[in-house]
């Protein structure tokens, strides 16, 4: 069984949050799923962010 | 304890909660498809998911007191039968009028019977007192989560189908939530103690007054509606501000997502030290920690970098909230009518919300700038940090000899 002294806790959180970080700058889809999801969590303007979304990730799509 | 010897019960939990959530957060990705076949403009399909959110806060306090007064279980049957008929309806409906029945009322009390205040009810009364804020802190961060999983789902769903078979599909999946609900019998013998059972308020009624007497109560209410406030200006806004600040919108974006991951792991970390620590104290740090966040964003110069630290440090005090509440409403009032008393507490953070989204647009109409509703929501939080302090967090009489 882990330790479950608060230290222990905390740096083994600290782990997870680094390699989802990671993962997150390594994945556009995983990138473009987070965004969405703290947008449609509360923004009546989502569609006009979908459309600058689509329309920066397109645009770097372009240079690629 | 940790958390893998969480009672079954918290992880059926955390998974309804990734259904109900997780579609949800889905809606958005709908409204082009579902505006362009009725021909209505988009205006039409935001004022069917703007009155959904209504009555999700609406039915919250009676779906609570429901669920106290019958089981978690049957509410969530319950509510994942109306979440499926409102997902369905949907798909057939002929005349755009039936969203407002269908997407609008039956999926808003949907989510009502199956999210975080019928959830963490039924957490509270099977999980020892002393580790309530670290289960309702992994409930809030693994729900957070499991959302992000659906989106790609329902993305990849709507490029091989319709959004008709794509709704449809939902509906069947929230049938997983009628078999998952089947778990979340609860009984009082694990988190409370039968002496502390014995002195409970035997009604609803007795539970409410008990609380309505109790001054800290209020300023819990006081407290999430602050939360509120923040969550949907912030939520709302930020992009907007940021492009105002010249910023390229992939910055908001960047922001955005910093504020998703973030969130998972402030939820767990808040509701941990909510257990180890007074949780006034906690929350009034949480509340500091937002009032200088805040202040600092709009002091320092608005640039890519502190964007994205801003979605960070917002995002870790995000929904940290959520554990700290729950839990100081159960720390006082026992875990027999939690979800009663929460989904009231839960209703004022709606009413934030609404302020919060509203107040932004219209003081933004009036002077042309954010920068009065920023200072506003730094006053605010700081007011939110104060009026945790004199909360009396001891139990209420009628249980202090069993805890």
């Amino acid at each position: 069984m882990s330790s479950q002294s608060l230290l222990a806790q905390l740096l083994r959180m600290l782990l997870l949050l680094s390699l989802t970080l990671v993962a997150v700058h390594n994945s556009p889809v995983f990138l473009d799923s987070l965004t969405r999801s703290a947008v449609n969590a509360g923004c009546h303007q989502q569609e006009n962010m979908h459309h600058q979304m689509s329309g920066s990730m397109d645009h770097s799509e372009h240079h690629h | 304890m940790s958390i893998f010897r969480f009672p079954l019960l918290v992880w059926f939990g955390i998974a309804i909660l990734i259904f109900s959530l997780g579609i949800r957060q889905s809606f958005g990705i709908f409204m082009m498809p579902i505006s362009e076949t009725f021909n209505t403009g988009r205006e039409f399909f935001s004022l069917a998911i703007a009155f959904q959110n209504l009555l999700f806060g609406m039915f919250q306090p009676f779906v609570g007191m429901a669920a106290d007064c019958w089981g978690a279980h049957r509410v969530i049957s319950l509510g994942a039968l109306a979440y499926a008929a409102g997902l369905y309806l949907t798909s057939v409906a002929s005349q755009p009028e039936w969203l407002y029945l269908s997407l609008g009322a039956l999926v808003g009390l949907g989510l009502s019977c199956t999210s975080y205040v019928i959830v963490l009810g039924a957490v509270a009364k099977v999980v020892p007192a002393q580790h309530t804020a670290k289960a309702f802190g992994l409930t809030t961060a693994a729900g957070s989560f499991g959302m992000f999983a659906v989106i790609p789902g329902a993305e990849a769903l709507l490029s091989n189908f319709d959004w008709q078979t794509t709704l449809q599909v939902f509906a069947l999946a929230c049938s997983v939530m009628v078999a998952f609900a089947c778990f979340m019998k609860t009984s009082q013998s694990q988190g409370t103690t039968a002496k502390a059972a014995e002195n409970e308020p035997k009604t609803v009624k007795q539970a409410l007054q008990e609380a309505f007497a109790h001054k800290g109560y209020w300023l819990i209410h006081a407290g999430f509606f602050v939360c509120g406030f923040h969550v949907m200006f912030i939520a709302t806004h930020l992009p907007s501000y940021l492009a105002d600040k010249g910023l390229e919108a992939s910055s908001a974006a960047m922001a955005l997502a910093y504020v998703g991951v973030f969130n998972i792991f402030g939820s767990y970390f808040w509701g941990l030290m909510g257990d180890r620590y007074d949780k006034r104290y906690v929350m009034t740090a949480l509340y500091v920690a937002r009032t200088l966040v805040i202040a600092s964003f709009i002091t320092l110069p608005v640039t890519n970098s502190t964007a994205t630290l801003f979605g960070a440090a917002i995002g870790f005090c995000w929904l940290g909230t959520v554990p700290l509440t729950s839990g100081l409403v159960r720390q006082i009032f026992g875990a027999r009518y939690l979800s009663t008393l929460y989904g009231l507490v839960f209703l004022t953070h709606q009413v934030g919300s609404f302020l919060g989204a509203w107040a932004g647009g219209r003081i933004y109409d009036y002077y042309g700038t954010y920068e009065p509703i920023w200072w506003s929501t730094v006053v605010l939080a700081f007011l939110a940090a104060l009026l945790h302090l004199p909360i009396n967090t001891k139990p209420v009489i009628r249980l202090a000899p069993a805890i």
